[in-house]
Order: structure tokens, then sequence, then C-alpha cells
């Protein structure tokens, strides 16, 4: 490429940024104590189940996960909806790393549970953050069929944080329509499961497309997901046959977890 | 933007690539390209051209469509290319042909056996010749399974430079082992050999040679196969200036677990 048309290559790209994603992928907490975390899926029913790998964070942030104050963090669960269910704290002592098992809590004011946060004390306010803020992008372990041994998957949205004791969405979206288009070739046979949360304090119209033929998009019936609210689309592809898949909204970015179920066994991945 | 073809014992490697950008705006290219296959020998970035690649198509390399030569480093690199390249390049191209931002242009990059497979997304940028790494290690699970961490390392120069990564159990500080890494290789990594407790978070630290680590969990019966990155210590803060919370993070460990 000359330097030419690689400095108009940029310019474009830039002026496109500027109409398609003119605010950040996620905005800012609002006080500067706010810790941020991602919103994991749960699955929990005679399949599969679910753990998430907690960690002292504070402590990895300030270079000592061994401490004297046990380190506290607090699990908020949400239905499918987005409805905060309920809290659970959970206190992490002397040890560097808590497989919580999610089953443990899925019963009486959390048995519809289809998400959850997990959000970490904040950190003194005298330590240097550099206007960051601390954050748990996760590692949710998804076990499936008793096999014996989890796929785990990073949470990649950074959507919510917790202000002032209350979870406040931080996706973006608007009005102009987006295309995802997942990075992997559906290959069959599998089950394909593609789990969406809305980061966002707007409900969103997700409406899938698909292609067998590279160049012919049928267009699926869409969804919605109502704010910090969770929905999935199900796609079935048969023995040798292949498959793209896209999603067209308003968010910035309708990056799905991606669970792909075949020969009994299963992987999963962020899109 | 490069893609990752590895090569790990007891399991095949695939490098899946979909020529349709992962959104409608960014990068709007629809040329033909030539997909490569590129691997160090330690002088030279060897270049193999595989197939060509048409807007919308889709191709799968496998580590068993290659000559094992290829993969002596655990590791290839497969770049898609508007020009012809030559048979051994001083270093790897700098032209970014599939890239977008938002977010990165990806592929499917992962291992299978005879049961199933196991991918994560994959985007590579190369990593600068001398750098550090620090990262903490929650992937370690127990039962009927084997527990391996992965190293990736590309740079632009061809050159194979050995290092070590060293590790630690971040709760009490103590030192477990050191192994050989190298740059433009895959490195694997047995784990189950240091009797790593589940309440235990291993940390790994190199001092000369960046890398994308990974944990790979393998069922015993070969029918479960688990595979996921580690974050670096940027990824426990976000907005602000992540780089230099990350320097203060990896100063603080590393006065703790090396200067001990």
């Amino acid at each position: 490429m000359t330097d030419i048309s690689f400095k108009a290559t940029k310019i474009k790209r830039k002026l496109r940024l500027g109409v398609f994603v003119w605010k950040k992928l996620t905005k800012n907490p609002k006080s500067k104590t706010a810790v941020i975390s991602d919103l994991f899926p749960i699955r929990n029913d005679k399949n599969w189940s679910t753990e998430f790998e907690l960690l002292n964070v504070p402590g990895l942030i300030s270079g000592d996960n061994n401490q004297n104050k046990p380190s506290i963090s607090a699990f908020h669960f949400f239905d499918h909806n987005g409805f905060e269910l309920g809290v659970r704290n959970i206190e992490m002592h002397n040890r560097g790393r808590m497989t919580i098992k999610l089953k443990n809590f899925m019963a009486h004011d959390l048995i519809d549970a289809k998400t959850f946060a997990v959000f970490h004390a904040s950190i003194d306010e005298d330590l240097e953050f550099y206007g960051s803020y601390l954050a748990e992008r996760g590692y949710t372990g998804y076990e499936y069929n008793n096999l014996g041994v989890k796929g785990y998957v990073h949470g990649n949205l950074d959507a919510v944080a917790l202000v002032n004791n209350k979870v406040k969405p931080l996706g973006n979206s608007g009005l102009l329509q987006r295309y995802y288009t997942v990075q992997h070739c559906l290959r069959g046979p599998a089950k394909y499961e593609f789990v969406f949360t809305n980061p966002t304090s707007k409900k969103v119209k997700i409406r899938p497309y698909i292609a067998f033929n590279p160049n012919r998009w049928e267009r699926q019936k869409n969804f919605e997901i109502s704010p910090l609210g969770l929905n999935v689309f199900n796609l079935e592809i048969e023995d040798g046959q292949k498959c793209y898949v896209k999603f067209r909204s308003g968010l910035y970015l309708a990056r799905p977890v991606v669970f792909r179920i075949s020969n009994n066994s299963m992987d999963v991945f962020h899109g | 933007m490069f893609f990752p073809l590895m090569k790990t014992p007891g399991l095949d490697g695939f490098c899946d690539l979909l020529y349709v950008a992962p959104n409608n705006w960014e990068n709007r290219i629809k040329k033909p390209v030539s997909i490569y296959v590129l691997w160090s020998d330690g002088h030279f970035w060897n270049s193999q051209k595989l197939s060509e690649m048409s807007y919308g198509e889709y191709t799968r390399v496998t580590t068993k469509d290659l000559d094992q030569v290829i993969l002596n480093s655990g590791l290839a690199v497969v770049y898609p290319s508007i020009s012809n390249l030559e048979s051994k390049l001083e270093s790897l191209p700098s032209d970014k042909v599939w890239f977008s931002e938002i977010p990165a242009w990806r592929n499917t990059s992962g291992f299978y056996n005879q049961f199933t497979q196991v991918s994560y997304q994959a985007d590579i940028e190369p990593l600068p010749t001398k750098a550090s790494l620090l990262t903490f290690h929650p992937f370690i699970q127990f039962g009927n399974v084997i527990n391996n961490l992965l190293v990736l390392n590309v740079t632009r120069d061809p050159a194979i430079q050995k290092g070590k990564i060293q590790l630690f159990n971040s709760y009490d500080k103590s030192y477990v082992n050191e192994v050989e890494i190298a740059t433009n290789s895959l490195t694997t990594i047995p784990l189950d050999c240091y009797n790593f407790k589940s309440t235990d978070l291993p940390v790994f630290y190199s001092p000369s040679i960046a890398g994308i680590p990974f944990g790979l969990g393998i069922a015993k019966s070969g029918k479960m196969l688990s595979l996921e990155h580690t974050h670096p210590p940027a990824s426990l803060v976000l907005h602000g200036d992540r780089r230099s919370v990350q320097g203060k993070i990896k100063k603080a460990w590393i006065e703790k677990l090396v200067k001990k």
C-alpha cells in the first residue's frame, strides 16, 4: 500500500468512526470510587453448571493478595429481564483463588438468576490510580454434561458499575444500526448458542442474519433485550454445513458469548 | 494482522479464517487476498502461499496440512496478503490487510482431537523484542485433567531468542520453578507436576520476553478441551491511564517476587 492510499484509508476510517461510534464504547462511571464488572451469563440446569474464579483483585492491584483484612466481593444477580434479584457477599481470606459454584446460590430469591456481576471493594482513595477504575472482567467456567473440565471465557463488555451501591449500565448504543459479524465459521454438526447481555440503559433490538452462501444473508426473527437483561439466539448446523452469522443492532458492540455444542462436548468463546 | 496456528503435544492446531470484516463500517476491503503461512527458522521468516481467498469465503488451515518443519517452534502465523511475498523475509510484513479496531478483526484459532475442539478469537500484533510478562493464572483444574500453560510469542524480528519464565505462588510469593521460553514460538509448560492447590493463584514472570499466556486443560478422556488466555495486569482496571497502572502493578509484584 502506498503512503498516500494508507493515509487516505486511515482518514476514511476515522471519519466512519466519528459517524458509527461517536461516543466511547462504554461510559466512565460518575463516581471516582465506582467499581466496574462485566455481566456474566449463568448456565445452571441438568446439562450445565457455572463457576466463577474469584480473585482478590484489590490485592493483586496493590501488589499483595496476602493481606490481613479479608477481601469482600458483592455478587449481584439479575433475571433475564435485567431485574436485580439479590446480592450475596463473598469473603475471601487466606487464599489466592476461590472457585465459586453458582449453583449453590440458585435457590429462593435467586432461582431465576440468569446473569451476575461481581463488585470488589474499592481501592484506597490514596492509592494513585491514574483515572482508572477497578474492574472485574471475569473468568467464568462452564461445565457441560459432567465432563469434568470447564471451558473458560472472560467478560468482554465492561457492562456495569456499582456507584453509591446502585448498579448502573455503562454500555453505549445509538439510533444508527451497526452490524457485528461473528469471526467464526459455524461448522456442523453442532448446536450454537449466542448469549447476549444488554449493557445499556435502553431496551435493544437485535436482528440476526445467517448465511449458508457467503453472499446471501437471510434475515432471522429479531429479539429484544431489556437493560441488563439476557437473550439467547440458537442455531443448529447440520453435518457438512457451514454457516456465517451477523447481528444488527444499535449496540456499539453486539458481541455475544458463543457456545458450540457438538459430539457431547462443547467449546465456549466470546465473539 | 496475523493469525496463529499452534501445535502442542497430543493435539493438532487449526486456524479458521473468515473473509468478512467484524463490522460494516471500519474496513471495507473486498479485494482477493493470498493466504500465506509464515514461520521463523531463527534467521528469516519463511513464507509459503497456501491459497487465495475472495471476499465472503472461509478457509481452515490445520497443523496436519503442513510440513512439520513449519511447526518446529510450535507456532506459525497465517497472513492474508494483497501482494506476493518473498519466500524469505527479514521481518514480518507491516501491511495490515485484515484490520479493524472496534472490535479487532479476528479469526478462530485452537486445537482439536478425535472427539472435540477448543478455540479462542485470535489476532496477533507482533510484540516488542525486549519486554517483560507478568500474569496470574486461575485456570488450573482438578480431577481427570491435564493442565498446561502455553506461552505464545511473535516478534517482527525472526530471531528465536531464549529466555526464562519464573513460576511463583502469588499468595505467599514462594518461588516454584523456572522454565525456558522463546520468541516466535509456542512453549507448552506442563503444570500438574507443581501440585498447585485449588486455592493457589500461580503467577508467572518473564523478565525478558513478553507473550500471550494461555491455560490449556485437556480431559484425560480427551472428550473436553479448555483454552483461555490470561490477562495482563492492566485488565484489572478500566479507563484512565491503564499503562501507568500496569507499570505500577508490575513493579509492586516484581519487587516482592524477584527481590525477595
